[in-house]
């Protein structure tokens, strides 16, 4: 705990402190001026009540947190949950085409072919000294590949 | 003359292009204020009546009465601020995609007949689509792709429905549908329709799904018209049919819990949109004249403090460039009209007294009351508290104090400080004199300041006002104690880099796992079809074809060469070269010719 006057007013403990107090003192005032009101009927007997609404704060939402919570343990997935198997490409104009059929749903192992097919032809042509237009060739043969797996799988009907 | 506000929106989109830099934003910024004075010279009543479909009866492209006005007031007031806000932006699609989506929303309000709502829904779907896809990201382009096809079954189901109600009663008038005598398959699929556009579970995935995605203004225009078109639609069509009290009453605490989990700031107002229209829904289930008005005025109000508070969150998106709890913190210094405005949209959600939440959501509860019906009553006030919770204090908590991350920006831009001025204005003058705002309620009699009589369709008044001591009591122990719970248990809500699973899990991974799974059944099947027929019994038909013949000759011819004396290695050369020949064709014609006449004697015995 480094001392207090290096940090800013609202992220010290003595300000936490306080404004946690000043809560605790409106939840007590509102609760109180309940009694300045004599005589007020709820609509189903149990909002009549005193304090009732500050209880039915407190429960209600202490349950929604811990149910959140519990929920949270069964469906919280990481952010990048549904991008597993995505090419990474970058936002390109070329590469939107390909993202919208791999958006559509299509069956990852199509593309995942073709991205080999299409890794192992830039490496050999890596290796034959062909570097510079590696990246728009890769792309374009990646589509022209999804074409072609599109037809294979398509034609066979 | 009456002028439709739809139309000076849509045909104003189409002449966007035409002007460039400023003069385009101020331009786009008088549409709309063009478009409110054409809602509010509007006489009540019926117009441009077209015969344009052939056999279903006449269309009415343009009704009005309240109950669209109050709609149309609140669209074209919230366009003309959003569009303020949008002051700085240099993008014809997003202008252009906005002002057809907000005139397709008019259209929709204003329809007097179900094939003109129809025609305007599927221009609303495809507008704000491509508002999402303007954002030109990978993830915009998926969930751009998601939200249109769950909108095109959204649409479909409606068509199907009102094809389905219009052979049933022969008329394509849209009004209430009676919730007793009304109720057949095409009435539950217009309502299914309907509820997709108001994000009900489990069709709600669309909008915590594309709402994020979508650029910084776009989002903010995106937050106010599908929803509540499709509020407007139940208000009209289905007031009092106690499933959407079950509906309502679901999403009310299913946009809770969920905003609870989220971590980025613009899931977490996304899934409050599915809770605060769970009031309205809710409201529409009861049908009673008071909590439809207060349907009315909550939507009203909830326009004004949703767009606040996404423009809110969209200017922090716009100078710190992150939108997750866990990236955000300690921006109060930097941008405190940003934080301080975006304070007046989370106070006014959560009904706070003195904001316009307090004075039209209370009507709904009210009139929950009224009917006696405790479990709603008692889930919308559970639901009351919960929105201060997460986007009363949460939202401003995590991404403007919570854990200072060291991101010193500069406070937003000027336009869209003005826009969110112009919103958070409402929102408090709203809360002090909610008068003008009861005074355009459907079912409103007797409005004063502060207060108004709801009349029933039976003509029974009921009073309600909107300050009332015990009221703003009750009211505040509810906040405060909800405020209280949420710093007792802080370390319960810790934000993690996560985001939680919805009912689109099921298309997402549903739709890959369809695919695969037909791909194999289907493509093998294929296969397996293709090598037996066409690769083996094709060929073996034709073998047997072409040695079928000979082989019979064969047979025939065996006896003859063994009664000739031929055995063994003989016959079977003699076999052979018969093969051959048979193969080569080197027959003599003769014996070509005997065969043919034999066959064909047969041919006549057996015919006759």
């Amino acid at each position: 705990m480094t001392s207090d006057k290096d940090t800013d007013w609202i992220y010290r403990k003595s300000t936490k402190k306080l404004l946690m107090r000043l809560l605790l003192l409106g939840c007590g005032i509102s609760v109180l001026l309940e009694l300045a009101v004599p005589g007020r009927d709820g609509k189903f007997g149990i909002d009549g009540w005193f304090g009732f609404y500050a209880a039915l704060g407190f429960v209600s939402c202490t349950l929604m947190i811990f149910a959140a919570k519990g929920l949270g343990l069964w469906l919280k997935v990481p952010t990048d949950f549904y991008e597993e198997g995505e090419t990474g490409d970058e936002d390109t104009a070329a590469t939107s085409s390909s993202t919208l059929k791999k958006a559509a749903g299509k069956n990852a192992q199509p593309k995942d072919h073709a991205k080999k097919e299409a890794a192992r032809r830039v490496s050999t042509k890596q290796a034959a000294g062909k570097v510079v237009k590696k990246g728009a060739k890769k792309t374009t043969r990646k589509k022209v590949k999804g074409q072609e797996t599109r037809k294979r799988e398509g034609g066979s009907q | 003359m009456t002028i439709h506000p739809a139309f000076v929106l849509i045909i104003g989109a189409l002449l966007v292009p035409l002007f460039k830099g400023r003069a385009r934003s101020l331009y786009v910024i008088s549409l709309p204020v063009l478009a409110l004075l054409a809602v509010y010279a509007l006489p009540s009543g019926n117009f441009c009546n077209l015969s344009w479909l052939a056999g279903f009866g006449e269309m009415t492209l343009l009704r009005s009465d309240k109950l669209a006005k109050a709609f149309g007031f609140i669209f074209t007031i919230n366009a003309t601020a959003a569009f303020i806000y949008a002051f700085y932006l240099r993008d014809n699609t997003q202008h252009v995609s906005a002002l057809l989506y907000i005139g397709g929303a008019l259209g929709a309000v204003f329809a007097g007949d179900l094939i003109t709502l129809y025609i305007f829904w599927e221009v609303m779907a495809i507008a704000s689509t491509m508002l999402i896809l303007a954002r030109r990201s990978k993830r915009s382009f998926g969930a751009a792709f998601r939200y249109v096809l769950v909108h095109i079954l959204g649409g479909l189901f409606l068509l199907a429905g009102i094809v389905i109600t219009f052979n049933t009663s022969g008329s394509i008038a849209f009004s209430a549908f009676d919730p007793e005598t009304g109720r057949h398959a095409g009435t539950w699929l217009i309502l299914l329709g309907f509820l997709v556009n108001a994000a009900a579970p489990p069709f709600s995935a669309w909008l915590s799904d594309a709402y994020p995605e979508g650029t910084i203004t776009g989002s903010v225009i995106l937050s106010a018209y599908t929803t509540k078109t499709a509020v407007y639609a139940l208000i009209r069509g289905f007031p009092g049919w106690e499933v959407l009290m079950v509906v309502g009453c679901v999403m009310a605490l299913y946009g809770i819990i969920y905003a609870l989990l989220e971590n980025d700031m613009r899931r977490i107002l996304a899934y409050s949109i599915i809770n605060q229209v769970g009031f309205m829904v809710c409201a529409v289930g009861v049908g009673t004249a008071m909590c439809l008005d207060g349907a009315v005025a909550h939507a009203f109000c909830h326009i004004i403090y949703k767009s606040l508070l996404w423009m809110s969150a969209g200017a922090v998106l716009y100078r710190v460039g992150m939108s997750k709890c866990t990236e955000l913190g300690g921006l109060y210094k930097s941008m405190p009209w940003s934080l301080w405005l975006g304070t007046v949209g989370a106070l006014a959600i959560s009904a706070v007294p003195l904001t316009s939440g307090f004075t039209s959501k209370t009507m709904i509860l009210y009139g929950a009351a009224d009917e006696k019906l405790f479990i709603p009553w008692l889930i919308l006030e559970i639901a009351s508290a919960g929105v201060f919770l997460h986007a009363g204090i949460k939202f401003p908590y995590f991404v403007f104090f919570a854990k200072d991350r060291g991101h010193r920006v500069q406070e937003a831009p000027k336009s869209m400080i003005g826009g969110m001025l112009i919103l958070a204005f409402f929102c408090i003058f709203l809360g002090l004199f909610p008068g003008p705002l009861y005074s355009i309620l459907p079912h409103a009699q007797n409005v004063s300041a502060f207060a108004l009589d709801v009349v029933d369709v039976d003509g029974h008044a009921h009073h309600f006002t909107a300050w009332k001591f015990a009221k703003v009591i009750t009211q505040m122990q509810l906040l405060l104690l909800s405020a209280l719970t949420f710093f007792v248990w802080i370390k319960w809500l810790k934000r993690t880099d996560t985001i939680v699973l919805d009912t689109d899990w099921f298309y997402r991974r549903g739709g890959g796992f369809f695919y695969r799974t037909m791909d194999r059944v289907l493509n093998g099947a294929n296969r397996i079809v293709h090598a037996t027929f066409i690769d083996r019994f094709i060929g073996w038909i034709s073998h047997i074809a072409r040695t079928a013949p000979s082989r019979f000759a064969v047979t025939l011819l065996t006896p003859v060469w063994r009664a000739q004396g031929l055995r063994d290695k003989t016959l079977d050369a003699r076999q052979k070269a018969f093969y051959e020949d048979a193969r080569l064709g080197a027959f003599p014609v003769g014996a070509t010719a005997i065969f043919a006449v034999v066959l064909l004697g047969l041919l006549f015995l057996f015919s006759n």
